[in-house]
């Protein structure tokens, strides 16, 4: 196995143990989710077991009371809400969540009752981070319909068999430009940009965030979190495009403050 | 490039505020956005009786508050619009919800908006999907730099969304009206 199918390999697999509660049911609902995977697809299972008798439309989880986005890879809500530090030593984690059904915050996230409506949006994406490196989403747009519902499908159900075959395509070296959403607090803003392959994470971050990255080769003030490791300044964009990008097509990267 | 869609931003604010809208430059990340907040009328009469017995008619239409953004895209390249609902203060989350408030019953509706994450604020929001937009722009060969750019923009989303855009059709009236007195 070449060092690149490993590192992509280890970013399929890469997964988080959740324990999910809620304040009428004694159950407790535990899993491993890829951290590729969403809140999305796991929600009406977590709401089938803990208060099957209420509606999926008023469902949300929340950890330490922030509600969680299931529209965000799960494991961008990991780094973001939990802020544990990968470079220091810790034990296995067991992320504690807890389950709502009632007072949505509407404003804050969006609803997931329609089985069509986080497909929606992940496509969305996935469109918009294709425009990026093509200039036209037309690769997205010129799947076929069961094309599109294999991919739709890989990943619901994480399978990289499927998904590998689209990787070319999504991920090809020979693109100018990339697609980056950067989390930095909870509760600001995502900041999307498109940056150029030819630069460093260190580059791009003191291009867009130059307080926070005062300087492009060494992380003074903040470092760079994706898929819950630190990332070296140094590290050339296309490389996370290749080895890190997320199933929608987008390098999700969290900051986290030293 | 932006610097003229900026100055256009200013003046539409402008527009906007000698029609008292309540609106601002936001500015982000080095970019500008247009924000507009107000309320959209609409009147669902029924008549009761009075103390004296007379007739009263009262509106009793939900009150609806818009928030909006206009925000250039850096992926697509072009205006987008994003919005906010908020009937009687609950932050309308659901499409059918939408069409039913603000009466805007169109087939193309559920693919041409889209909800996501809020571009300036920590939140979601409605935003009107771009993609026609580029290729609307790129027919017509406008550049952003072209002072007319934004208003032609704006009757472009005012022809699929007219329920949106009434305060930047006001004041856009308002505006020629004040030029053809100007010139009279």
């Amino acid at each position: 196995m070449n060092k690149q199918s490993n590192t992509r390999d280890l970013v399929w697999n890469g997964s988080l143990s959740i324990s999910v509660t809620t304040e009428s049911s004694p159950l407790c609902y535990m899993t491993n989710i890829p951290r590729l995977s969403y809140i999305a697809f796991i929600l009406d299972e977590v709401r089938k077991i803990l208060c099957p008798n209420e509606k999926l439309d008023n469902c949300w989880l929340e950890f330490e009371g922030v509600p969680l986005k299931s529209h965000w890879p799960i494991g961008v809500l990991y780094d973001l809400y939990t802020a544990t530090d990968p470079d220091a030593p810790r034990s296995p984690v067991l992320w504690k969540l807890v389950l709502h059904y009632d007072n949505f915050p509407a404003s804050q996230l969006i609803p997931c009752n329609e089985p069509t409506t986080f497909r929606t949006l992940f496509f969305n994406a996935l469109k918009e981070s294709d425009y990026v490196r093509n200039k036209s989403a037309s690769y997205i747009l010129s799947l076929s319909n069961s094309a599109t519902e294999e991919l739709w499908t890989s990943i619901q159900k994480h399978d990289f068999e499927v998904y590998q075959r689209f990787i070319p395509r999504l991920r090809s070296a020979k693109y100018d430009q990339l697609p980056v959403r950067i989390y930095i607090t909870p509760d600001t803003p995502v900041v999307q940009e498109s940056v150029s392959c030819k630069e460093t994470l260190g580059s791009m971050l003191h291009k867009t965030l130059p307080k926070l990255f005062p300087s492009q080769n060494i992380a003074v003030l903040a470092k760079a979190i994706v898929h819950g490791i630190s990332i070296p300044l140094s590290t050339n964009m296309n490389l996370l495009n290749q080895e890190l990008c997320y199933t929608d097509g987008f390098v999700h990267i969290v900051i986290h403050m030293l | 490039m932006l610097q003229s869609f900026n100055k256009q931003l200013q003046k539409l604010e402008l527009q906007l505020k000698q029609c008292n809208y309540d609106c601002k430059i936001v500015t982000q990340n080095e970019s500008n956005s247009l924000y507009i907040s107000w309320q959209y009328s609409d009147f669902q009469t029924c008549v009761e009786k009075d103390e004296q017995c007379l007739d009263v008619v009262h509106n009793r239409a939900p009150i609806i508050n818009i928030r909006e953004w206009i925000v250039y895209s850096k992926t697509f390249l072009v205006p987008v619009l994003y919005f906010q609902v908020y009937c009687n203060g609950h932050f309308v989350s659901k499409l059918d919800e939408l069409e039913q408030l603000l009466n805007c019953h169109d087939e193309h509706l559920h693919e041409a908006v889209g909800m996501g994450d809020h571009p300036i604020e920590s939140g979601i929001c409605w935003f009107i999907h771009p993609c026609q937009t580029k290729s609307f722009f790129d027919n017509w060969s406008l550049s952003i730099n072209e002072s007319r750019y934004l208003d032609t923009w704006l009757s472009y989303i005012q022809c699929k969304f007219a329920f949106l855009c009434v305060p930047f059709y006001e004041s856009r009236l308002h505006a020629t009206k004040q030029q053809s007195e100007l010139q009279g």
